[in-house]
């Protein structure tokens, strides 16, 4: 008499679970980045996105039509001879630490 | 549209007016209120849907915007399984009437502690809080 395992069923809905649970801190880091995020014209903010890169998800700001979504990050000097100064918001770094900071149960509980 | 229904019984437990310190995921607006943003897309669970929910709040002081929240939270935790049915209703959201569908079996889950997300571009500091809503379309 056989033993009937239902490893594989247990292994799928695992992997169903992380999944959903990567889509709602994406979802998260994404909401906090876009109210961190600095508003002048709006189009930084209305930039926010979630990406699938190599199956998995990325939050990204900024393409050709916002392209200093990476100076507002980061901070650097921009302008004619580099005379300007912007100091880094950190808007997606703080955001993605604020979730890092959290208990994950809480989104295992969030995906259920 | 459950967000939503769940945005309008806020308002009428007079935590704050829809479109003037309520905000229906407008996130990208910089004004003094509390934000309400969709995380991830409805999932079903049995015969029912869920839907979790961040609020993002953005105060006049520091500690304002989590006395909100604060209040939200305590709301909440008393009212989660008193909180049965969200009936259809229409409210103006942008000037637009919107109808928003009766649900049913509504449970609101035990929400999250509350996270300080950090300063936003004008140093007023954001907090938020999650949940999830158990609930069925009628």
């Amino acid at each position: 008499m056989g033993v009937k395992s239902k490893i594989k069923q247990w292994a799928n809905r695992q992997v169903a679970v992380m999944d959903r649970v990567e889509e709602v801190m994406a979802g998260v880091v994404l909401t906090r980045g876009i109210m961190t995020s600095p508003k002048d014209t709006g189009d930084l903010s209305n930039n926010g996105r979630v990406e699938m890169k190599d199956g998995h998800r990325t939050v990204k700001f900024g393409d050709e039509a916002v392209p200093y979504a990476r100076i507002q990050e980061l901070g650097g000097v921009t302008g004619r001879n580099y005379a300007t100064t912007i100091v880094g918001q950190h808007y997606l770094k703080k955001s993605g630490d604020s979730v890092k900071k959290e208990n994950p149960k809480k989104y295992v509980d969030m995906s259920l | 549209m459950i967000t939503l229904s769940f945005l309008k019984l806020l308002e009428d437990n007079g935590f704050g007016t829809i479109d003037t310190d309520l905000f229906y995921q407008k996130l990208t607006l910089d004004k003094i209120g509390i934000y309400i943003a969709d995380i991830g897309d409805p999932v079903a669970r049995g015969s029912r849907d869920t839907q979790s929910f961040e609020l993002l709040t953005r105060g006049t002081t520091d500690i304002s915007g989590k006395y909100k929240l604060e209040q939200i939270r305590k709301f909440l935790i008393a009212n989660y399984a008193n909180i049965c049915e969200l009936p259809e209703m229409s409210i103006k959201v942008d000037g637009q009437s919107v109808t928003i569908p009766e649900y049913t079996n509504v449970e609101i889950a035990k929400p999250s502690t509350i996270t300080n997300v950090g300063l936003d571009a004008n140093k007023r500091v954001i907090f938020s809080l999650t949940g999830t809503i158990i609930y069925k379309e009628k």
